[in-house]
C-alpha cells in the first residue's frame, strides 16, 4: 500500500508532494485512519501481520505469534507522523 | 514511527488530532494478553495493558483502548480501557472526547462491574446461552482535564453490534446558538442482510 500526498487549490492541477511506500509482504497489512493537522502534519494508524514493516526508512517487527489455525501472523499496529515533506520520524 | 502489539491480534481503530496540533487521539483494540503501547521493540515501553478473559478460562476478550497523546513526541499521555471497539472523536478539544466501540464482556470490564447494559436482566449483555456474547455498542464520554469518564450509555441489540465511525456535531452550530451535541455513528454489516446506517443519540 502506498500514501500519496497531493496539493489542493481551486486553479491549478494537483501535484504530488510526497508518496510513501507503507507496509510488508503480506497483503492484508492496512491503513485505518489517517489526518492531518492544521500545520499538515499527517497522522497515520494501521495494522500489520506481516513480519516486519516499513515506512519512510523505518522498520517495525511483529512481536505477535502465528495464529494455528491459518497459519496468519497475528497483528501489530504501527502509528506514524509524516511531515509536510513526507518526512517519517 | 511507533508500533503497537502483543503476542495476539490488535485492531486499528481512528485516530484524530485537535484543532491546535497539539493532541493525538488514538482508539483502538486489543485481544494479547499483554498489549504493549509505545514501542513493541523498545524496553522502555510506557504502557501495558492486560485484557480480561470474557470468563474465567475461557478465551480472552478483546478490549478496546483510547490514547491521548502528545502530537509531536508521541508521548503517552494518558489511556483507558472499555470493551472492544473502534471509533473516537473530540467534542470540545478542551473539554471532553466522545469515544464508540463495542464490547462482549458481560459481568465486568477490569474492576469494574458492567451491568448497566443488560438488555432483560440476567446479567449479560446478550441474549442468555450465547457463546460466546454478542457485541454490543459503548457510547462514552471522556473528561480531558482529569481523564474522568463523564457518561457512558449502552446499545444492544439480539446480533452484533459494531461500531465504525463516530461524528460529534452541533446542531445549532453556525445558527447562532449552541445547542446539545448530537452524537452519529455507523454500524459495520456483521451479516450478509444487514444494511450500514448511523444511529443518532444526543
Amino acid at each position: 500500500m502506498y500514501i500519496q500526498s497531493l496539493s489542493s487549490s481551486t486553479t491549478t492541477a494537483p501535484a504530488q508532494t510526497f508518496a510513501l511506500k507503507v507496509g510488508g509482504v503480506r497483503f492484508d497489512d492496512t491503513i485505518r485512519s489517517i489526518a492531518v493537522d492544521a500545520d499538515g502534519v499527517t497522522y497515520v494508524f494501521g495494522e500489520f501481520s506481516s513480519p516486519t514493516m516499513s515506512m519512510g526508512g523505518i522498520k517495525l517487527t511483529n512481536v505477535g505469534t502465528s495464529n494455528l489455525a491459518d497459519s496468519k501472523p497475528s497483528t501489530d499496529l504501527f502509528l506514524a507522523r509524516i511531515g509536510r515533506g513526507g518526512a517519517v520520524d | 514511527m511507533q508500533g503497537w502489539g502483543g503476542e495476539l491480534n490488535e485492531f486499528a481503530g481512528n485516530l484524530l488530532t485537535d484543532s491546535t496540533g497539539t493532541k493525538l487521539f488514538v482508539v483502538g483494540g486489543y485481544e494479547s494478553g499483554e498489549f504493549y503501547l509505545g514501542s513493541v521493540e523498545s524496553d522502555d515501553t510506557m504502557v501495558i495493558y492486560r485484557s480480561m478473559p470474557w470468563e474465567e478460562g475461557e478465551a480472552v476478550g478483546s478490549t478496546f483502548s483510547y490514547v491521548e497523546m502528545d502530537a509531536k513526541s508521541g508521548e503517552v499521555a494518558w489511556a483507558g480501557d472499555y470493551g472492544d471497539g473502534k471509533g473516537v472523536a473530540v467534542v470540545s478539544d478542551a473539554v471532553q472526547m466522545c469515544i464508540v466501540g463495542s464490547y462482549s464482556t458481560f459481568d465486568k470490564v477490569g474492576e469494574e462491574e458492567w451491568m448497566m447494559f443488560d438488555d432483560d436482566d440476567d446479567g449479560r449483555s446478550s441474549p442468555a446461552g450465547a457463546l460466546p456474547p454478542n457485541l454490543d455498542t459503548l457510547l462514552a464520554c471522556v473528561s480531558l482535564k482529569d481523564d474522568s469518564e463523564t457518561w457512558t450509555r449502552g446499545f444492544a441489540g439480539d446480533g452484533d453490534d459494531v461500531p465504525t465511525d463516530l461524528v460529534v456535531e452541533d446542531p445549532m452550530a453556525g445558527r447562532g446558538g449552541e445547542g446539545p451535541r448530537r452524537c452519529i455513528w455507523r454500524e459495520r454489516p456483521t451479516a450478509p442482510s444487514f444494511s450500514p446506517h448511523w444511529k443518532i443519540t444526543t
